[in-house]
């Protein structure tokens, strides 16, 4: 077994409750991509949440690096490479494309004391070159999602996480993402929890169902596509036949 | 790019190249200069001294514009700092008769220790908004009702008397600047060269990294900023600067009363900065200076009209210009006026948390 | 007992102070810095009936106060906030300057001597271990009975169902056809009328001149960070223990020394439970970043 970068073992969390997430045992290695996927309100953002320490959990230990990260803020998670690509889009609104990108990268550079990326490479990786004098509230919701992913490369991951992160983006855009995300893997892991199964298709990678908060079933997508219980899981009782 | 190569410190201050948008700040900053050079030429002292006094209340919009135009973190007690700045100087130099630089350094001390310690016990606990400026208008109330009662140190309400004026010692040489010239070419230094500073620093990558915290605090701390941590630092240099500001204050007119800590005069500061253009460094200190003289002005007539007119321009610019003096200002603040005739139901969830959940 | 007695009289003051802020401020997000001079409003009102009516008005003033306060109050909501409401921070600002300007009207109409009010009745009461005003007791017999009607209102009836369900998500009580614009007026209308009340009451007791309200201003906005946003039982916990600290140590030491020793078990508080000791649960909760 590699060493592990990210070793979270009984991740829970609760609202109110509900168990969002229950139990959950999850081990990243240094180049993994993980697929999670699931039916709505499985706890598969709340996870994320978890990963990113956006939110704290409620029972389980979480470790980085070998460094115990439980109940730690979230700029100490960003920092030691855990970087989470928001759902929907989250920018600095009121600042130009480049200088989100700046913004993103400066603060790990400067906690590591390392050169920040090139903003002007990344917003040639992202496509979004011609509008870096733009304010983020002008771009369209598609671009804005490349924004994200840039503003999450700056920040030099060691694990990226994507939320849903070909939401809103059109059949081209996803296929350039798959790309991309290949690309990336070179440098850092990617975990990603996604709706859209034509691109967990597309990643071809090892996949997770979540379920009422926890992991139901672990495996290669074409695994996961031809099983029985996961079309159930997703589409109730009595479903004849999961289409995509 | 030299944003790649750097690291560590550097890396906090790296400047984008200078451009054509540069040239306005500069020109006015480079006339403001000779403004300043030339000005006791024509001026006689007293008028010197007036508007000397109102540099000094520019030095405090400065201070206020750092804290809540640039980092978002409004305050209504912000003349606790010019108090405390005040009251280190005169106590330091009357009570223990030390030299006006220890004066100085004194009430900066005074004024940074205050807001370390209330900014870490709020910030670091996630206070923001409404909370942190009522709490701050707290510290104010409660710093003037000590500054009354606490009569060994503070005089009480008659404050103290008979502070010395500016001079600085170099080299075995006492310079005194307590002259209504020389003070004013001491206030025109400070000021000019605070907002050279104060320009230099917020053109700089920190200058975005405290954009992107008042904008979106949230997201900053998902890209790795210890946001409380940076408010903190800002609340304390923006602490240290409205002391130095008090302190000048108090060398320069050589008394110093409990209503230093005035809640009016923290209301007129929120104003400079709201109209002067909330990170528009320049703006608020000019819109310091004319608001201070206006203020002399009208209070030779009647002393009432000043609180009235000052709520009353208060209470326009919040509702109407909510972003400073300008003329798109002015065009938004009819659209304004025109959408509350319509009176359109507003569901009013604000968006200053945009957490992801 | 007299210090019991003195302790449950300024807390039941507080209490009537601190309620229509906590409430205002869970329902709308929206802190109203004016709050306190509606005190002040009462308190004048109280004066002018009496110079106008003599002596036994009180009782008058007892009813026309809260009046006045909740028609003041509806005025400030209809003219200034509800321009407001998407911009909370500038709300706080405004009533700011709204509380400036009638700080500065109240002296330019009244002047700056303080105002002649006087107790509808005299006399003290025999309590163990002295004895004790009369009119004092009153007071607290009011404020008491009042504050335990407005929790009853709150957590009892229907009425107030719709209140706590506004404060607990405005968004989703408007889907479900509570109009939530109306409710805020009655809730900002009923706050300023209670506020008044206080003020009335207070009256007799204190210096009647346009800096009466400052005083309370911050002492209300301690009471809701102890007792937490949006929460009736929060604030009347939160005046308890804010009122008791108060009296207790204005014995010992300089008033000023107290609101200071106040002011720090306050930020102590926020720091370490930032939602208050019975949070109401509010969208405000937002505003500490926590919660």
């Amino acid at each position: 077994m590699d060493a592990h970068f990210l070793q979270g073992t009984g991740l829970s969390r609760a609202f109110g409750g509900i168990n969002a997430v229950a139990g959950v045992d999850i081990a990243i290695g240094p180049r993994d991509l993980l697929c999670v996927i699931g039916p709505n309100g499985a706890g598969k953002s709340t996870l994320v949440g978890l990963l990113s320490g956006a939110i704290a959990s409620g029972a389980g230990e979480l470790y980085l690096d070998g460094e115990r990260m439980t109940g730690r803020p979230m700029h100490a998670f960003c920092r030691r490479g855990v970087v989470r690509k928001f759902q929907g889009t989250n920018t600095f609104l009121t600042m130009t494309v480049r200088d989100n990108l700046v913004v993103a990268g400066l603060g790990v550079a400067a906690f590591r004391a390392s050169p920040m990326p090139d903003p002007d490479a990344v917003l040639e990786e992202v496509g979004l070159s011609g509008q870096a004098r733009e304010l983020a509230s002008h771009l369209p919701h598609g671009e804005r999602q490349w924004l994200e992913i840039g503003m999450a490369i700056m920040c030099q991951p060691a694990l990226l996480l994507l939320d849903e992160p070909a939401a809103g983006l059109s059949a081209k855009d996803a296929q350039r993402l798959v790309g991309l995300i290949h690309r990336l893997r070179e440098r850092c892991a990617v975990l990603a929890i996604e709706h859209d199964l034509g691109f967990v298709q597309s990643l071809a990678c090892e996949t997770w169902v979540m379920h009422r908060g926890e992991v139901v079933r672990r495996g290669s997508y074409a695994q996961i596509a031809d099983d029985e219980e996961i079309r159930r899981i997703y589409l109730g009782r009595g479903a004849t036949h999961a289409a995509h | 790019m030299s944003e790649k190569h750097a690291a560590g410190p550097r890396l906090w201050l790296a400047q984008p190249a200078l451009g054509p948008k540069d040239a306005p700040p500069l020109l006015m900053w480079g006339a403001a200069v000779i403004a300043a050079a030339i000005l006791p030429l024509f001026v006689g002292p007293w008028l010197l001294s007036t508007v000397r006094d109102a540099l000094v209340m520019g030095i405090l919009a400065l201070s206020y514009d750092l804290l809540w135009g640039r980092a978002g973190v409004l305050t209504l007690g912000h003349t606790t700092f010019l108090g405390l700045g005040a009251y280190g100087f005169a106590v330091a130099t009357v009570q223990f008769g030390q030299a006006p630089v220890t004066g100085l350094a004194a009430g900066v001390l005074c004024a940074a220790a205050v807001a370390a310690v209330v900014g870490y016990f709020l910030l670091f606990a996630g206070v923001r908004l409404h909370f942190f400026a009522i709490i701050s208008l707290a510290v104010l109330i409660v710093a003037q009702q000590l500054a009354v009662s606490w009569q060994s140190v503070t005089g009480g309400d008659t404050g103290i008397l008979g502070i010395p004026g500016l001079s600085v010692g170099a080299g075995g040489h006492a310079f005194d600047l307590g002259g209504a010239r020389a003070s004013w070419y001491a206030v025109a230094v400070v000021l000019l060269g605070a907002i050279a500073l104060t320009w230099f620093v917020c053109r700089s990558h920190y200058g975005k990294v405290l954009d992107a915290i008042a904008t979106n605090e949230w997201r900053a701390k998902a890209c790795g900023y210890h946001t409380s941590f940076h408010l903190l630092s800002v609340f304390v240099v923006s602490a240290v600067l409205a002391a130095i500001a008090g302190g000048l204050m108090a060398s320069c007119s050589g008394v110093v009363a409990p209503d230093v800590f005035s809640p009016l005069l923290a209301t007129e500061v929120i104003l400079w900065v709201a109209i002067g253009g909330r990170g528009r460094t320049g703006g608020p200190v000019i819109a310091a200076v004319v608001l201070t003289l206006l203020k002399q002005t009208i209070a030779s007539y009647s002393t009432d009209g000043w609180p009235l007119i000052l709520g009353g321009l208060f209470l326009v610019c919040v509702l109407f210009m909510p972003n400073g003096l300008r003329v798109s200002g002015l065009a938004a603040a009819i659209r304004r006026i025109l959408r509350a005739k319509l009176n359109r139901p507003l569901l009013h969830r604000t968006s200053h948390a945009q957490e992801e959940r | 007992m007299t210090t019991i007695l003195n302790i449950l009289g300024y807390v039941g003051i507080l209490a009537l102070v601190a309620l229509g802020l906590a409430i205002v401020f869970g329902m709308m997000d929206i802190v109203n810095l004016a709050h306190a001079e509606w005190v002040t409003i009462g308190a004048y009102t109280l004066a002018v009936v009496q110079a106008v009516a003599g002596k036994e008005a009180f009782w008058v003033a007892l009813l026309a106060a809260p009046l006045t306060g909740a028609l003041l109050g509806w005025c400030l909501e209809r003219f200034i906030i509800r321009f407001l409401y998407d911009r909370p921070l500038d709300t706080l600002l405004a009533t700011y300057a709204v509380s400036l300007i009638l700080q500065k009207a109240l002296e330019l109409i009244f002047g700056t001597q303080p105002m002649l009010v006087y107790a509808p009745f005299d006399g003290a009461v025999p309590v163990p271990g002295g004895s004790y005003p009369a009119y004092r007791i009153f007071v607290i017999a009011v404020a008491l009975i009042v504050t335990a009607g407005c929790w009853l209102l709150f957590a009892r009836t229907r009425f107030g169902m719709q209140l706590r369900a506004v404060i607990q998500h405005p968004a989703m009580a408007e889907a479900i056809g509570i109009d939530t614009r109306r409710l805020n007026r009655i809730a900002f209308c009923g706050g300023a009328a209670l506020a008044s009340l206080a003020g009335v009451l207070v009256a007799p007791m204190v210096s009647v001149e346009s800096h009466l309200g400052v005083s309370y201003l911050a002492k209300a906005f301690f009471v809701i960070v102890l007792g937490g946003i949006g929460s009736i039982a929060g604030s009347i916990l939160g005046s308890a223990v804010i009122g008791t600290v108060e009296t207790l140590l204005g014995y010992r030491v300089d008033p000023s020394l107290a609101s200071a020793v106040v002011l720090v078990l306050s930020i102590v508080v926020i720091r370490f439970r930032p939602q208050g000791l019975i949070p109401g649960f509010s969208a405000a909760h937002q505003l500490l970043g926590k919660g």
